[in-house]
């Protein structure tokens, strides 16, 4: 699996305290998020790793990828010697 | 002073409906913003999964009907055929890098598949103008 995609641990807490700041101010203080910021970070690192290729599958499409480039290698234009 | 609390409205403790709305639409819309960040890798590979095999198709029927198609229809196969190889590996480099680097600004990754993608569409159109397959069906 590739590594996983940093942000920024200030927009983690900003974004967590956000969410908690619009739960508190939506049910009127009845409910709050405290651990937002947690919730945001686990959300951050499984969006982060969201690729659909592994190292493995990324090795195997490139060898693939390379095999149809070599397939056609051939000029389909004979070239014009001036 | 009793009598004039009592005739004075107490604060609403409800918050407007428009507060309302838009505080559950906060949480929703930073999710969405934090979705659309990694749909951007995900599309991106998409292309480099499906690029080749649109290239390969678009390709071989280029050289099956070499002898029925133009000149200046094979010169355009020709200049997609030389162009292609080296743009589809700057793109999966570039997106390799990014996924590593963390970087946050998707903006050089996106030209370069911009440039896989104007490749295969000129492909596409090659192919649908001469009578070839449809590279976007789905096998």
């Amino acid at each position: 699996m590739s590594e996983p995609k940093k942000i920024n641990p200030i927009l983690v807490v900003l974004i967590g305290q956000a969410i908690n700041m619009a739960a508190r101010a939506a049910t009127g203080g009845t409910l709050a998020i405290p651990d937002a910021v947690p919730l945001v970070q686990s959300l951050v690192d499984a969006l982060g790793r969201a690729t659909l290729e592994t190292d493995e599958e990324r090795a195997q499409r490139r060898v693939e990828t390379e095999a149809i480039f070599a397939k056609h290698s051939t000029p389909l234009v004979p070239e014009v010697n001036p | 002073m009793n009598s004039l609390r009592a005739l004075t409205p107490a604060r609403s403790r409800v918050p407007g409906r428009g507060r309302v709305l838009l505080s559950r639409a906060l949480p929703a819309l930073l999710l969405v913003a934090l979705v659309g960040c990694a749909g951007f890798v995900k599309n991106a590979e998409t292309v480099l999964q499906t690029a080749p095999a649109m290239y390969d198709t678009a390709m071989t029927f280029a050289e099956q009907n070499q002898s029925k198609l133009s000149r200046e229809t094979l010169t355009k196969f020709e200049f997609v055929r030389v162009q292609f190889p080296p743009a589809y590996r700057a793109f999966d480099s570039a997106l390799a890098a990014y996924i590593k680097s963390g970087s946050k600004d998707p903006a050089e990754v996106q030209a370069l598949m911009d440039e896989v993608n104007r490749l295969i569409t000129q492909l596409q159109a090659l192919c649908v103008l001469n009578g070839g397959p449809d590279l976007g069906a789905k096998k």
